[in-house]
């Protein structure tokens, strides 16, 4: 647990810089990244069927500008897509380590989120001891429908960070 | 194949008498046979020879209130298609028992997976090495995760 990173000091930095920019610059930037967010795909779990779904033709998430991006130094958003163990958790905190500021952690599905029906799995975590997640999106599996959900919602926090309006 | 059956146990009973504890065909295609520990290698290689080639499975359950593990190997024989699962009894107190990989190369993950999990030591086997468990998983705190005295009371939250 003591290899959790903390939020706030992160965020520091780069909201530092932020602020120093006219406001309606701000805003640009914000729309910009809200809409084209590149996530890293954890899939670990089951969950990935649903996740599959949301990128096959009748969902299509990449509508929203979400792309699965496996390349760590040019993605914005983690997300964790089934259960975690604690060995896989350590690998998972490398790949936020090298993710560049600003960085969201989203956690699809039960498991992620609370170790769902591994409650008492000696393996298994929760994200949530050891990153700052920003959206969690709840169900044994998620429906497509909820990861889009939970995606739009990402893209809210991201329009409203910096306090320069949008996000309503 | 009601006939396989019957012939692997004429051709093991005759081998190797009494260290045969049980020997069960639940079904035609379904063997299982429980022999004393020191002999699992010499029946293992019997078995392999009367044409079970491939290792399907193993690893080992706990039976606290008789203080032994069952360790077993299941195999299928590609030329009879019948199942056959070897066991026998490993001592809790002092957990060895010889590994097969040597009869069924087949079987060295399954073995390793059971040494970690379980902590039996299977002798003889050319890579016990850790697999599953996290690198920083302390045996002496937390102990092995498969046993039935392995409380999950602590993870629980």
């Amino acid at each position: 647990m003591s290899e959790g990173l903390r939020r706030e000091e992160e965020r520091v930095e780069f909201r530092g810089i932020l602020d120093r920019l006219p406001r309606p610059i701000r805003r640009i930037f914000e729309w910009g990244r809200s809409f084209s967010i590149w996530a890293i795909h954890y899939v670990t779990g089951c969950c990935s069927p649903e996740w599959m779904q949301v990128f096959g033709p009748r969902y299509d998430l990449e509508r929203w500008g979400l792309l699965s991006a496996p390349a760590t130094r040019q993605s914005d958003a983690l997300y964790f897509v089934g259960n975690v163990t604690r060995k896989m958790m350590r690998r998972a905190l490398r790949l936020y380590s090298q993710m560049p500021e600003p960085r969201y952690v989203v956690c699809v599905g039960v498991c992620a989120i609370s170790k769902g029906p591994f409650y008492d799995s000696y393996s298994v975590v929760k994200v949530d001891d050891y990153l700052p997640v920003d959206v969690y999106i709840p169900g044994c599996p998620p429906k497509p429908e909820a990861i889009i959900h939970g995606t739009l919602l990402l893209r809210k926090k991201i329009l409203g960070e910096s306090g320069a309006g949008g996000g309503k | 194949m009601p006939e396989v059956a019957s012939e692997v146990e004429k051709a093991l009973r005759e081998k190797f008498g009494d260290n045969i504890v049980e020997y069960r065909a639940v079904l035609p295609q379904r063997i299982f046979v429980k022999v004393r520990r020191e002999v699992v290698r010499q029946v293992a290689e019997e078995v392999k020879r009367l044409g079970f080639d491939m290792p399907v499975s193993a690893g080992a359950t706990d039976y606290p209130d008789r203080k032994v593990f069952e360790a077993f190997w299941i195999v299928w024989s590609s030329r009879f298609n019948v199942v056959l699962v070897l066991k026998t009894d490993v001592d809790r107190e002092k957990p060895e028992v010889d590994s097969l990989v040597g009869v069924w190369k087949g079987a060295q993950k399954f073995e390793r997976e059971t040494w970690e999990l379980m902590g039996i030591d299977f002798k003889g086997h050319p890579k016990l090495r850790r697999l599953l468990l996290p690198e920083d998983w302390d045996y002496e705190k937390e102990g092995y995760p498969l046993r039935k005295d392995f409380s999950l009371k602590p993870y629980e939250r």
